[in-house]
């Protein structure tokens, strides 16, 4: 399915979430300063209709946050959501429950996100339930037998009088694949769908997301830390640091070409299953560790760990992304010194 | 190059109401003094049981069945009574640092005083001594020495890390095990640990047991590398063998790399192995991989290929990889 | 859901449920309690119990606290039971005392040890009655027994018991038998007439009970004269032989036959325990659920108002209660669920603050599900097991509960429940007369009605937590 440039099915602009936790009575009481999480902190993207595209970050990076926003499971600080060409950061509640047929999530843990006392058969046919979809058990049994051939897991009938224990980790994942196609819905949010998952049916996993999306005509976000499997799976990535995109653009050009120093130090880091290694100690130009979002650097919130780093990165405004062709972006204003 | 650890004919068994699941079956290797083994293999392959079984620690039905040997530094530990191996090897001679160790630090006591109850468990030692040792090996793994008075829910998941890595050093063990030392962990923190790993491993000359799913990782990691599937031994062979130009020689192994993604470089399709691993009560007959290999023959079904070694210090365990 | 659905589905719970042998225990122990409240007619031999538990005069004719018939079998000396006959054979004689009469026939066989502690008779007549009374033994002596006479009856009932009204009769039958002695240590009113009419004749008829077996023979006679006028009647004549055993599990102090108080306290056990738990355990449960899913005001609102029923004294409260209300049953069952549902709301409010942070309620949220469907669909079966439990500890509970308040007043007199049949049983000194016939049976009731609910909860249990399922 070829992707046009310009048919954009989610744009998100400028979006925040902050969170503010609790305070203690004192602290309400001496009125000092409450500490905000700054979870995401001003992003924008687009995504086009029929393209994967990937969230990559690390923990704390925010990326978790932003799925859970764009499937609106907590209602954002600032910024826009458009969808379809419609703008749905705030909804009301027919809004809401509409906008669920439409946008579905995949999750992290394929076990954990199936009550484990349903049949197979009750997971897949609470959607329909939950939006009166027509029928009776019969009609409904077809849909879901549709929906499991679809994820490929056969013989369906088998599988539908069955527990999730029951299941493998792969197997349990297609169902949770099956559960969000049965809506037939136009974009899936996948959390990190394949990261519990053994090596070898991983692959097999994200064959059968691919071959889904291609039939289904669906667009995905592509949740994930692992910049392997993105880079496999997705056509284009947003690299995610501490609440902000540093780095967007096609999958291959990122990764072959990075330009920000945190998507530099991140490809570093990742190991290869190539031989004579193992005496070498890498070398890591980053320093220390992730802050936290609550205590964000001033200035590009990168620099407390960047290399390259300057005065006038921490003095001056947090850098906004710069176009340098060819759909890549990025956020470092001192790439081209570099 | 002497060998730190032997272990021959290691069986494992889980002896449950529905019969004896079969997790670890007829293991045997060796590990040479300053050398890092990597086991490798994915979920129920037995690489966690064999960490837990070198420090004879199985979890109840467990078991380690008779005629399996564990021979650490010289000494055979299987007929040794708990007593002793609590005293003289686990810690001492063999530590372990176990899968999510660093969720597992108390989190109502400092970190400070947790590392104390371990030293003061095996070492004669007054507090101040102690806490000079703490407050070194602290420093051995990048820690500011104040982390000592700090609870665990305050320190990210790369420093409480660090702190078990140093609480598995400081009684000096001739070899540490680390099972997924770092999976719970970011990619750059990640190779921030590996790096210390390293340079510990120079400094004090020690022997490790690297236990991951991560192939990649393992590569970076490990001086030989023994691939597991199904309770058993598949493939044990040095970096060079597995990882080089002319690919590994065991089925599942071969087919385990085309599974890993590469970051480096463009690749149109991921391999994938069909099918599930088997049922430790009741095993497939012959190779235990046979039902899910692509170079399956007649003989594979039947009887169980041995592991032989097919090239210097190169096991393989298949019908099809003869010498 | 269609009817055609919920049958589809019940047909499936069903084909779950029918899989749990414990379910099926649990169902099978309640249905045949509701058999037997629905036949109740049935199985009680006394019929009408229901009004009568505390008229004293239906139960005139049992022994008090009496052991059950049964115990004779473990007992080396067999003791007489309580029998009933009420088909006397009916001739007509030449009397030589009192001219042609009409005599009402009785057999008794007696082949026990220990004779019974009364015989009972008992006519209804109108007009004039006049009835001699007298028995025949097997070592062929009549003892005269005594004279009934009363007139202007208008079909009233008339009562002989030869344990209080023929103890001189007897005791001149004694003087011509026994020794001079024991004679002189005695008078009729420290004789049992029973004991001696089953007795052999001898020297020791005092004080040895040597049994006496073989048939004998109740006369009542009525003179011909009388029953020619016409308004003199007499009808159902019955004898009641009261045993020192009696009925199926015997009888307390009050006479009471208590095989028929249970039967008919299994339905108010039923009610009561059965209603009240479920509904306080439901309200209860439902209430820690909606505190936990909704949180933020409405949980601190609502765990507010929970502190205030938990504060409440109960007692002082219901005694106040009980002045200003008429008991009735329906008053017990609302205090009793006002002060029971408070039970279960804190341990579910906190395994509900749990189950919310689960994935797989994250998943339904982003399914579309409202909070409805969660709270019931995803949240509540995972409660199931532990109101289960919770019902089936509190339904005995609740019946002992029940019993107090009828101490205090609150209780509903036209009722029998257990727990009344405890009470009494702990107020007249069971325990300390070892009369564990008393005890047992309602206690025994009261713990199965209590398991019926354990075993429907394990069966739940195993439908609700597949992994515990044995297929």
């Amino acid at each position: 399915m070829s992707i046009n440039d310009n048919d954009i099915i989610l744009e998100i602009k400028d979006l925040k979430k902050h969170f503010a936790p609790h305070q203690s009575l004192t602290q309400t009481l001496t009125g000092k300063n409450r500490k905000v999480v700054r979870a995401v902190d001003g992003i924008s993207f687009g995504i086009r209709r029929g393209e994967i595209f990937g969230l990559i970050g690390e923990s704390g990076s925010g990326k978790t946050t932003t799925g859970k926003l764009v499937m609106k499971l907590i209602e954002p600080t600032s910024g826009s959501i458009v969808f379809n060409g419609e703008d749905v950061t705030v909804t009301d509640k027919e809004r809401t429950h509409a906008y669920r047929r439409q946008v579905q999530m995949i999750f992290q843990d394929p076990y954990a996100s199936m009550n484990p006392r349903f049949k197979i058969k009750d997971v897949l046919e609470e959607p329909l339930i939950i939006h009166k979809i027509q029928g009776d058990h019969n009609e409904h049994e077809r849909m879901i037998i549709k929906a499991l051939n679809e994820v490929k897991l056969n013989p369906p009938e088998e599988f539908m009088g069955r527990y999730p224990h029951m299941l493998s980790g792969g197997q349990r994942q297609r169902v949770a694949t099956a559960r969000t196609l049965i809506l037939n819905p136009l974009m899936l949010v996948a959390d990190e769908p394949v990261s519990m998952i053994d090596l070898s049916t991983r692959a097999e996993i994200l064959h059968m997301m691919k071959d889904v999306q291609r039939d289904l005509g669906l667009t995905y976000l592509y949740i994930t830390h692992d910049l392997s499997t993105a880079r496999y799976f997705t056509d284009r990535i947003a690299v995610m640091y501490l609440g902000r995109i540093v780095e967007l653009g096609p999958a291959d050009m990122i990764i072959d070409d990075p330009k920000h120093p945190y998507t530099k130090a991140l490809i570093d880091a990742v190991p290869e299953p190539k031989t004579g290694k193992v005496d070498i100690i890498k070398e890591l130009p980053i320093s220390g560790e992730i802050p936290s979002p609550a205590n964000i650097p001033p200035g590009c919130r990168f620099h407390t760990r960047c290399p390259y780093a300057k005065p006038e990165c921490s003095a001056e405004a947090e850098p906004e992304l710069i176009d340098i062709g060819g759909g890549h972006f990025q956020a470092c204003r001192r790439y081209k010194e570099i | 190059m002497d060998k730190i650890l032997e272990v021959k004919n290691l069986r494992l068994y889980y002896h449950t109401s529905k019969g004896a699941v079969r997790a670890l079956d007829d293991v045997s290797f060796d590990l040479y003094k300053g050398e890092t083994l990597g086991l490798v293999g994915e979920s129920g392959c037995g690489k966690t049981t064999t960490g837990v079984a070198l420090i004879k620690m199985p979890s109840p039905p467990g078991r380690i069945e008779e005629g399996s040997h564990i021979i650490v530094d010289g000494r055979d530990i299987m007929p040794l009574p708990d007593r002793d191996i609590r005293k003289n090897v686990r810690w001492e001679q063999v530590a372990m640092v176990f899968q999510g160790a660093m969720n597992c630090l108390t989190p109502v006591y400092t970190i400070g005083k947790q590392m104390l109850e371990t030293l003061q468990e095996h070492r004669q030692m007054d507090k101040v001594q102690a806490e000079e040792l703490i407050k070194e090996y602290l420093g051995l793994v990048g820690l500011p020495t104040e982390v000592m008075g700090r609870y665990p829910h305050e320190l990210s998941g790369g420093m409480k890390q660090r702190i078990v890595i140093a609480t598995a050093l400081f009684l000096k063990p001739k070899l540490v095990i680390l099972d997924e030392p770092t999976t719970a962990l970011d990619v750059i923190v990640q190779a921030q640990i590996i790096n210390l790993l390293k340079k510990l491993k120079k400094t004090f000359d020690l022997s490790f047991i690297f236990i991951t799913h991560d192939l990649s990782l393992e590569a970076e990691v490990s001086d030989r590398i023994c691939v597991m599937y199904a309770g058993k031994i598949a493939e044990l062979g040095t970096n060079q063998q597995i990882y080089g130009d002319q690919g590994p020689m065991h089925p599942y192994t071969e087919k385990l790399l085309q599974a890993t993604p590469l970051l480096r470089k463009k690749v149109d399709t991921l391999s994938y192995i069909p099918g599930t691993p088997p049922d430790l009560i009741d095993p497939p007959k012959g190779c235990r991989f046979h039902p899910r290999c692509h170079k399956v023959i007649d003989k594979c079904r039947t009887e169980e290929p041995p592991l032989l070694e097919v090239e210097p210090g190169h096991m393989v365990a298949c019908w099809r990889c003869g010498s | 859901m269609s009817m055609k659905d919920f049958g589809y589905r019940l047909g499936e719970f069903w084909a779950d449920f029918s899989k749990e042998k414990s379910g099926l225990i649990g169902l099978g122990i309640l249905l045949l309690s509701v058999i037997v409240v629905l036949m109740e007619p049935v199985f009680l031999p006394y019929k009408d119990v229901n009004g009568n538990w505390r008229d004293i005069t239906y139960w005139e004719d049992n022994p008090p606290a009496a052991p059950p018939a049964w115990t004779n079998l473990f007992a080396r000396e067999k003791s007489a039971i309580t029998a009933r006959l009420d088909k006397p054979v009916i001739t007509e004689e030449e009397d030589p005392e009192l001219g042609m009469v009409r005599i009402y026939s009785f057999k008794y066989p007696y082949h026990y040890d220990k004779s019974p502690l009364d015989i009972i008779l008992r006519a209804k007549g109108s007009g004039m009655l006049f009835m001699n009374l007298s028995l025949e033994r097997p070592d062929g002596n009549t003892i005269f027994l005594g004279q009934v006479y009363q007139s202007d009856l208008n079909d009233d009932q008339v009562r002989f018991a030869v344990d209080t009204d023929a103890s001189s009769a007897v005791y001149e039958f004694i003087r011509g038998h026994a020794s001079e002695d024991a004679i002189a240590n005695s008078d009729s009113s420290t004789i049992k007439p029973t004991n001696i009419l089953f007795a052999k004749i001898g020297e020791d008829m005092l004080s040895a009970r040597n049994a006496l077996k073989g048939d004998y023979y109740y006369r009542v006679k009525v003179p011909m004269s009388l029953l020619e006028n016409e308004e003199n009647k007499i009808s159902d004549l019955k004898l009641v032989v009261t045993g020192r055993v009696s009925g199926v599990l015997g009888t307390d102090t009050a006479k009471r036959d208590l095989y028929s108080g249970i039967v008919a306290g299994l339905k108010w056990a039923l009610f009561i325990g059965l209603v009240t738990s479920v509904i306080s355990v439901l309200i209860g449960v439902m209430y820690g659920i909606i505190s936990a899913y909704f949180g933020g005001f409405t949980d601190t609102f609502m765990s507010f108002i929970f502190e205030i029923f938990v504060s409440i004294p109960v007692l002082p409260v219901l005694i106040v209660l009980s002045a200003i209300f008429k008991p009735s049953i329906w008053i017990i069952i609302a205090a009793l669920i006002v002060f029971s549902w408070v039970g279960p709301v804190k341990t579910v409010r906190s395994m509900a603050l749990q189950i919310k942070e689960e994935t797989y309620i994250e998943a339904a949220k982003a399914l579309g599900s409202g909070k409805w469907r969660i709270i019931l669909k995803h949240m509540a079966p995972l409660l199931l097991p532990y109101s289960f439990a919770n019902m089936a500890l509190s339904v005995p509970g609740t019946i002992v509960f029940e019993a107090s308040l009828s101490l205090l007043g609150l209780g509903d007199p036209t009722i029998i429940t257990w727990g009344q049949i405890l009470h009494d049983a702990q107020s007249s000194g069971a325990t300390l007369n070892g009369l564990w016939w008393w005890i047992v049976p309602p206690g025994l009731f009261i713990a199965i009605m209590g398991m019926t609910f354990a075993f429907l909860g394990f069966a739940m249990d195993k439908i609700l937590h597949p992994k515990l399922r044995t297929r």
